[in-house]
């Protein structure tokens, strides 16, 4: 439904030095589906946004919705923002201070395409629209009254009483405090797949892609590192930067012994011993990888467990965070971090048993 | 016994924090004296004598309506007003309309030149108002003026286009003047609106038009009435221009009758005064809106993300018509006027710029001003002037401020007012406030320069307020308490912590009442006698003895002084990351 390719940006900064923000950024996002470009501040992914959007004029690459084409260097097509109708949230949600919450709802449908519709008709559309968001009852209040769960909620109606082919959020939950970003983050989730609205999503917060996305783009520097699902970003991750940035890993260095005789495992010597490891991409013997293992796949118990990597360890230090402890187990002079239920809790000093899975245990290319 | 010692040792303690606060309510009383002192006292003293007939040698002065009644009665006054409000209205929505619009192309479109856009801001700080009228008369007089003459020549006729002694020509020039004002704080005004609320218009559909009417102009509204009123403000108090402008063909406002009251023989101190509270009540007016509508802009703001370079607009091809309309400011208020008072420094008799009059450049001018008796007086005055005040204003509103930011003294928002009242005295009145005040109170400083002093400082007083304010409330209240945990006394932490981290904004506050004090005109022309001359006074002498040659190489000279001294500001601003005011 969106399709980008190639795109890439550059802007002067304040000193007038060039700037790259995206580079070779290419990306689909089917209908109805919520795309989510994840990554550090800086990495690129506001200004692909903004691309989409219009807001910003890219060096080169095509961008097309619904196979209309939007921006295309190749074609010197840039379609301004207002004759996209695409819905946008700002970061700073962008309410108008001067106007109520019913008239910043109801802007879109006074100025667009759709400025002819009847008084009427606007005033039911954007009820409707309010009524979902849960801010009917306060359409009359002044815009700059309202808390901040709530100016979000006004930005999110104002981007949908278009009634928008494509719904653009830029940090939409970032100005709000925890607890109610964790709230909103449900009630954005319900909403988009109940009105099955293709969406492209910006955050810097991976638990908020993972819970979100159909799909992510990690990006840093300007590239896309993966794209995958929630699961794949996670469970799968193909680079060493993916692996740091989405959740906690352990990295340890390993070179490839041998292949084993089941589908994508290999045998490889690490620091903390042999270990049976996963790999997406065939890997050579002699090939040296870095293994990525995530806390909460690093068994700890008193017994040794039953996998095929297995170790003895020291349990180094150990912090209670309330759900898990967090211990730091010492293998040789490699320390691991593993996160156990509250329920195991020897000694810092006691001799424990360690075990990973295969499967957890991902090799990615060193590098 | 453990009970003993807890008091005998509080006993101990006491007469070391009383002479702490000793000192820091001594600083505090004085401060706050002086300000008190030189804001309220010349114009209670104002009030007070226009309601009074004028004292004689014969006879007392006595308490009368009459001022005000001869005043409010008389046609005379009416147009006066009249005169007053024409020329303030129009001075305020040409120089905004300018304004604006160059603020408009620079902050949101994609002119070329944008660059250049910059130097407008320290404009009106290098070419004096008196230059800039003297200049103007030079350009667009109906006889001599240069722009006349060529465009006679070129078309073969005797239409005069453009004439400055006449309302419209007064309102041009002022306009002009103050334009760059306009310029800077619809700037500012551009800069802190949040650039995603214009964004999202666009997303919505709206076009350019749309959004720069329903969202960009409705949100500045206030803004925008602010920098009327302030332009408005200024139009009124603004002196040389009517004065040169207006009074030789007969167009009156207040603050040219003012002068003329007091100019002529016998002085009218009474109706002076009774003029001067009127101009008072009207800028008080507008200061008091203006504030109002300043504080009211907090209102109008919302969460604000991450600043994003907000999208500049593709003019297109329209961008070259743009960049023209900028050159052409940009010679109207800088290239013509510096150029035509350069051209006839170099000449004997002033003379209209043509071949012949080129083969007679000469360097008399120049030699005629330097051997000029009053020059080095004038010279020692207003260096010595400036830099008085300068470094007494900011010492003084250092302790206000930081009374009025820091403590928690009841009655400290007062101070602030009181600290910030000479901003509503249009110059000359505050001239006539200060004159009047110690011809009175005699206390031996009328007709010396430390009249002129008290003038100056009471005058810039609010400048350096406002950059003490600015740094003041960057310093964090833990420096100064972890000062205090460390045993140091108010008087060491304000010296050791509080006056080091002031610096830049002391150092730029400094220079900038350095800068206007130099160019100060408006109060000191009541106040100087023989020997107190300034510089700004020794060209309104040349002015009145028609010595234009040597008034215009004196006028060149002080530009490229002023020059100097601005980029030196600029300096210490960029270094100290401090932003003009």
């Amino acid at each position: 439904m969106l399709s980008v390719k190639g795109l890439y940006t550059e802007y002067p900064n304040e000193r007038g030095e060039i700037v790259r923000a995206a580079q070779d950024v290419s990306f689909e996002v089917p209908e109805g589906k919520l795309f989510t470009l994840l990554g550090p501040s800086g990495c690129g992914k506001t200004t692909t946004l903004r691309s989409i959007a219009g807001l910003e004029k890219p060096r080169a690459g095509e961008i097309t919705v619904d196979g209309r084409v939007v921006y295309s260097s190749a074609k010197r097509t840039f379609v301004v923002p207002n004759k996209r109708g695409f819905g946008m949230v700002f970061q700073s949600y962008a309410i108008w201070p001067h106007m109520t919450v019913f008239q910043n709802a109801a802007f879109p449908l006074e100025v667009g395409k759709t400025s002819t519709l009847s008084r009427q008709k606007i005033k039911d559309r954007v009820m409707r629209v309010l009524a979902t968001v849960g801010l009917d009852q306060v359409a009359d209040r002044e815009a700059t009254k309202l808390s901040g769960g709530q100016q979000q909620r006004l930005a999110l109606a104002r981007a949908l009483t278009m009634e928008p082919r494509l719904l653009l959020l830029d940090e939409p939950l970032s100005n709000l405090d925890a607890k109610l970003r964790e709230r909103m983050r449900f009630e954005l989730k319900r909403m988009q797949r109940e009105l099955q609205l293709t969406t492209v999503y910006v955050t810097h917060d991976q638990s908020e892609a993972l819970a979100l996305s159909h799909e992510i783009a990690v990006m840093n520097e300007g590239r896309i590192m993966q794209i995958g699902t929630p699961r794949d970003i996670y469970e799968r991750p193909q680079n060493r930067f993916v692996a740091d940035f989405v959740g906690t890993t352990n990295f340890v260095d390993a070179t490839v012994i041998a292949a084993e005789n089941q589908a994508d495992l290999y045998r490889v010597q690490t620091s903390i011993g042999p270990l049976t490891c996963v790999s997406v991409e065939p890997l050579k013997v002699g090939e040296s990888v870095v293994i990525s293992l995530r806390p909460e796949d690093v068994v700890v118990a008193a017994a040794r467990p039953n996998t095929r990597n297995a170790f003895e360890a020291v349990v180094d230090a150990k912090l209670f965070l309330g759900e898990f402890i967090e211990f730091q187990v010492k293998l040789g002079d490699t320390l691991l971090l593993a996160r156990v239920h509250p329920s195991f809790n020897p000694p810092t000093g006691t001799i424990v048993h360690v075990g990973m899975e295969p499967e957890k245990c991902v090799a990615i290319p060193n590098g | 016994m453990s009970g003993m010692g807890q008091s005998s040792a509080a006993l101990a303690h006491k007469p070391a924090a009383w002479r702490r606060i000793d000192a820091k309510w001594v600083v505090i009383g004085v401060s706050v004296a002086v300000v008190a002192y030189l804001a309220i006292m010349p114009l209670a003293f104002l009030l007070w004598q226009s309601f009074f007939t004028p004292q004689t040698a014969s006879k007392a002065a006595e308490f009368t309506f009459g001022n005000y009644a001869e005043a409010y009665s008389s046609l005379e006054t009416l147009r006066l007003f009249f005169n007053s409000l024409k020329f303030a209205t129009g001075t305020a929505v040409f120089a905004f309309l300018v304004g604006t619009l160059l603020a408009w192309l620079n902050e949101r479109t994609n002119t070329p030149f944008k660059k250049l856009f910059f130097t407008l801001s320290i404009v009106p700080l290098i070419i004096p108002g008196i230059l800039f009228v003297v200049a103007w008369i030079l350009l667009g007089s109906p006889k001599i003026g240069i722009v006349n003459l060529v465009l006679q020549d070129w078309l073969h006729t005797d239409q005069v286009f453009i004439n400055v002694y006449s309302i419209w020509g007064m309102i041009w020039v002022a306009g002009l003047h103050y334009s760059p004002m306009a310029f800077l704080l619809m700037t500012s005004t551009f800069r802190a609106m949040d650039p995603s609320l214009e964004e999202s218009a666009m997303m919505s559909g709206a076009n350019i038009f749309q959004t720069a009417w329903r969202v960009t102009l409705k949100l500045s509204w206030p803004a925008i009435f602010a920098t009327m009123l302030i332009l408005f403000v200024v139009g009124m108090e603004t002196f040389e221009i009517p004065t040169l402008l207006g009074l030789p063909v007969g167009i009156e406002v207040f603050t040219s009758s003012i002068y003329q009251a007091i100019h002529q023989y016998p002085a009218q101190i009474g109706l002076a005064s009774s003029y001067a509270v009127t101009l008072l009540l009207i800028t008080a007016v507008g200061v008091y809106f203006q504030s109002r509508l300043s504080g009211k802009g907090s209102k109008y703001s919302t969460m604000t993300g991450k600043g994003f370079r907000p999208r500049t607009i593709d003019l297109g091809a329209w961008r070259y018509p743009a960049a023209a309309v900028y050159l052409l400011y940009f010679l109207m208020i800088v290239v013509l006027p510096f150029l035509v008072l350069l051209w006839s420094s170099f000449q004997n008799f002033y003379s209209v710029p043509s071949m012949a009059a080129l083969a007679n450049l000469t360097l008399e001018p120049y030699r005629t001003v330097f051997s000029h008796p009053t020059l080095m007086p004038a010279l020692w005055n207003s260096l010595l002037l400036s830099f008085g005040s300068a470094t007494l204003i900011m010492l003084v509103t250092a302790v206000i401020c930081w009374i009025v930011v820091k403590t928690k003294l009841p009655g400290r928002w007062m101070l602030d007012g009181v600290a910030s009242l000479p901003m509503v005295f249009p110059g000359l009145v505050l001239g006539l406030a200060i004159m009047l005040f110690y011809l009175n109170v005699n206390i031996g400083i009328y007709g010396t320069i430390w009249i002129m002093l008290i003038a100056y400082v009471t005058r810039f007083l609010p400048y350096g307020l406002r950059y003490n304010t600015i740094s003041m409330l960057q310093i964090h209240r833990e420096l100064e308490e972890s000062a205090e945990m460390s045993g140091a006394s108010w008087g060491t932490t304000f010296w050791r912590v509080i006056l080091p981290l002031l610096k830049p904004g002391l150092l730029a506050g400094w220079i900038f009442i350095m800068i206007v004090s130099i160019r100060e005109l408006s109060t000191s022309i009541l106040l100087y006698s023989p020997g107190t001359e300034v510089v700004s006074i020794m060209i309104w002498e040349l002015w009145e003895n028609g010595q234009y040659v040597e008034l215009s190489a004196l006028g060149v000279m002080l530009i490229l002084a002023l020059f100097v001294l601005v980029l030196l500001a600029q300096m210490v601003g960029k270094k100290f990351g401090i932003r003009e005011a």
